[in-house]
Parts: structure tokens; sequence; C-alpha cells
């Protein structure tokens, strides 16, 4: 019963570490929200600005999607901006957080898009033979 | 010397323009183009001189065929591809037009068979005082291509000879094209050594007895085999999902025996270039 109790404790933890969705309306706004690259898988370069603002002053980080640590945590603030450099493959998805339960307050996407798009190619063929 | 407006539709027929870049000259661009169909149409202004009698528009007289000429282009680019069979349009092609079998392909070389026309026509005929020079007929030309691609490098090789019975000639050319990438720029250097027979020179730049004859600023001259060399160096930058901006500068040596014909100039032919292109 003990050891049922233990693992029980171990998944509750594991869950409250997992961050959980909440409104994530227009919390947080990222400008401009798309960015261009001449082909895909290219890495795609952009300047940009993260805009957020809630209602009750709080503690607040900005995360990616694919990344545990913050880019950028505010204490006892309301609002906040950040202007970073963007640069990824592929679109990508941030979060801005509240740092004491874990939770998904906001959500913004960055999007990559190309003009190119790469090819599938046959491995190896002849035609004429 | 000072700059002369002209407009031209399809850019590529230009003559000598187009030798430094060869069919590799859209994928060093970073597009990837090779093996699919694709269209694409631009507008921009091109800058440049090639001092060839009959070659720049608009310079009638011979004292004007080293001038600079400035050029409004409109072109279309078009490569359709079908079980191996293609057809190739490039602005920035070397060809004129090419139509092709792909004999051979795997994710670093590929390997194909082309009928293409390369050095277009020539009409120096229409400068005043060569009215005795006759028209220079384009030729179909048929042979191998084969281009090797290794991560950012591109090496073409390109064999053709003259099918057409206008001037029994051949040539050979090496094309090796670098692409790099600065922030959302692709740059490209392309170096261009093209190998030209003496029968295929001489059709282009040599003056025949009669046609001296017919021209008191003429002397009969016989074009001996060349080779041109040559550099582009160019950066593409996406506009949005469409729309693509190209712009590149491209600078040739012509060789002694083009540059002993009694209607050329100039040793080093440039051209600059800026075009919006919009890619379907």
């Amino acid at each position: 019963m003990a050891l049922l109790a233990g693992a029980f404790h171990l998944v509750a933890k594991a869950d409250s570490d997992k961050p959980t969705d909440t409104n994530q309306s227009d919390a947080l706004t990222i400008k401009p929200d798309k960015c261009i690259s001449l082909r895909q898988g290219l890495v795609c370069y952009q300047r940009v600005k993260f805009t957020w603002r809630l209602d009750d002053a709080g503690e607040y980080c900005l995360v990616e999607d694919s990344d545990a640590d913050p880019i950028k945590c505010w204490s006892q603030q309301r609002a906040g901006s950040l202007t970073t450099e963007f640069a990824a493959r592929e679109s990508t998805h941030y979060y801005l957080i509240d740092r004491v339960d874990n939770r998904r307050i906001g959500k913004a996407t960055m999007q990559v898009a190309w003009v190119y798009r790469n090819k599938k190619r046959n491995r190896k063929r002849w035609r004429l033979f | 010397m000072h700059t002369k407006p002209a407009v031209l539709f399809i850019y590529a027929s230009a003559l000598w323009s187009s030798v430094l870049a060869a069919d590799i000259s859209r994928d060093v661009r970073g597009t990837d183009a090779r093996s699919e169909s694709f269209a694409e149409v631009g507008v921009g202004f091109g800058l440049g001189r090639v001092a060839i009698a009959g070659f720049n528009e608009g310079n009638d007289e011979f004292s004007e065929i080293d001038e600079v000429g400035a050029e409004l282009v409109l072109f279309l680019s078009t490569r359709l591809e079908w079980e191996g069979l293609f057809v190739e349009l490039f602005h920035e092609s070397f060809a004129l037009g090419t139509v092709g079998y792909n004999a051979w392909s795997n994710d670093e070389v590929e390997f194909d068979l082309i009928l293409t026309s390369t050095l277009g026509e020539l009409d120096p005929g229409d400068v005043a005082g060569f009215e005795s020079l006759n028209e220079r007929d384009a030729a179909v030309e048929a042979g191998v291509r084969s281009i090797v691609y290794s991560d950012d490098n591109i090496l073409q090789f390109e064999a053709i000879a003259d099918v057409s019975g206008t001037h029994d000639g051949f040539s050979v050319s090496w094309q090796f094209g670098r692409n790099w990438q600065v922030r959302n720029w692709a740059t490209h250097a392309l170096l261009g050594l093209r190998y030209f027979s003496d029968d295929m020179t001489d059709h282009y730049f040599g003056v025949s007895a009669s046609e001296a004859s017919g021209a008191d600023v003429l002397n009969a001259y016989r074009a001996d085999e060349a080779i041109v060399s040559s550099i582009d160096l160019g950066a593409t930058r996406p506009i949005n999902e469409n729309w693509v901006f190209r712009a590149n500068a491209t600078v040739f040596r012509l060789p002694d025996s083009v540059l002993d014909s009694p209607f050329v100039t100039e040793r080093i032919a440039w051209q600059l270039g800026a075009n919006a292109v919009y890619v379907f």
C-alpha cells in the first residue's frame, strides 16, 4: 500500500512539473509573427518583439516549447516586453508561464514559411537501361 | 561613356550576357530547382557593357559599341519535367533554352543528354559601316551535361557540338558555384570556363573576304579557338512567400581570338542586374 502511495505521489509530482494550459488568448503577442526563408529547411532569421500584459502582477516567464530554460522572467510585473533575435528552421511556439504553478497563461507562434520547398529526390536511378 | 536606355523583352536572347552562368546558375542562388517543374516571372533593371558590334541595342555606330547599355527586363524562367524529359528556359542560364533527358540521377549527381542553343544569333550588320556583315545564325547543339552537388557547392560539366550544320563547332564548359547563407540572404559565387572551337568562334567573330570587301573599316579575319572565363557574384532574398529579390554582378574576360575580331573593342565585358521575381 505504501508502495502504491509512493508511486501515486511520483506521478502527481511529475504532473505538477509539466506546464498546464489555461487561458492562452492574447496575453502574449509576437511581432512580426512570420519569418520567410528562401528555401525550406534553411534557418530563418527575424528580429521579433514579445509583448505580454495581464491583470495581476506575478512571477512570469517566457519559454519556448522545446526548451525547458526560460528565455526571460519578470518578477512582480503585470506587463513586459522583450526584443530578441529569432532563428529557427521551423515554426516555433512560445508560452508565457506562471512561475509559481507552471501554468501556461499565454501562447504565441512564430511561423516559418519559405519560397522554395525542398524537393524529394529519387535515391538512384538509371533511366536509360 | 554614357548610358543609353533600351528595353528588351526576353533577356535571355542577349548573346554574351549569359556566358557567365550555366544551368546551375539557378541552383547556386539557393533555389533548389533541379529535377522539378517550376515557373517564375521577373522584372528588373540591367546595366552592362559587351563591346561587340551588333550586341548592345541602340549602339548603331562603331564608335558607340563600347558604351554602357541600360535595360529594363521582363523575363520568364521555367522548367518542365516529366519522366526524365525536361525543358529549361532559365533567365540566368548560359543556354537560351534546353531540352533534355535525365539519364541518371541520385542525391549528388545528375547526368543529362541535352539539346540546346547557347550563343544565339548576332547581327553586327545593324551597326553603321558594318552593313556588309551577315547575320550570325544561332546553332542547335547536342551533348552531355553532368552536375555534381556537394553541400553548398555545385560543379557542372557540359560538352556540346553543333548538330544543325550552322558552324560545325563544339564547346566544353566547366562551372563551379558555391552558395552561402547570410541571415535570410543567399549569396553566391559562380566561376566559369568555356572552351569554344575555332569553327564556332569564327562563325560569330570571323570576317570573310566578301564581307570585308564591302566595308571600309573591316579586314578579313579568321577567329581562332577561345576560352572565355567568367565570374558571377550575387545575392537573393525572399520578399514574401511568392516574391524574391535578386541582384548580381558579372564580369567576363574575352579571349584574344574574340578581341582581335574587327568588331570587338573591349576585353572585359560586365553586367549588373537587379530583379524582383514572382515564383508560382
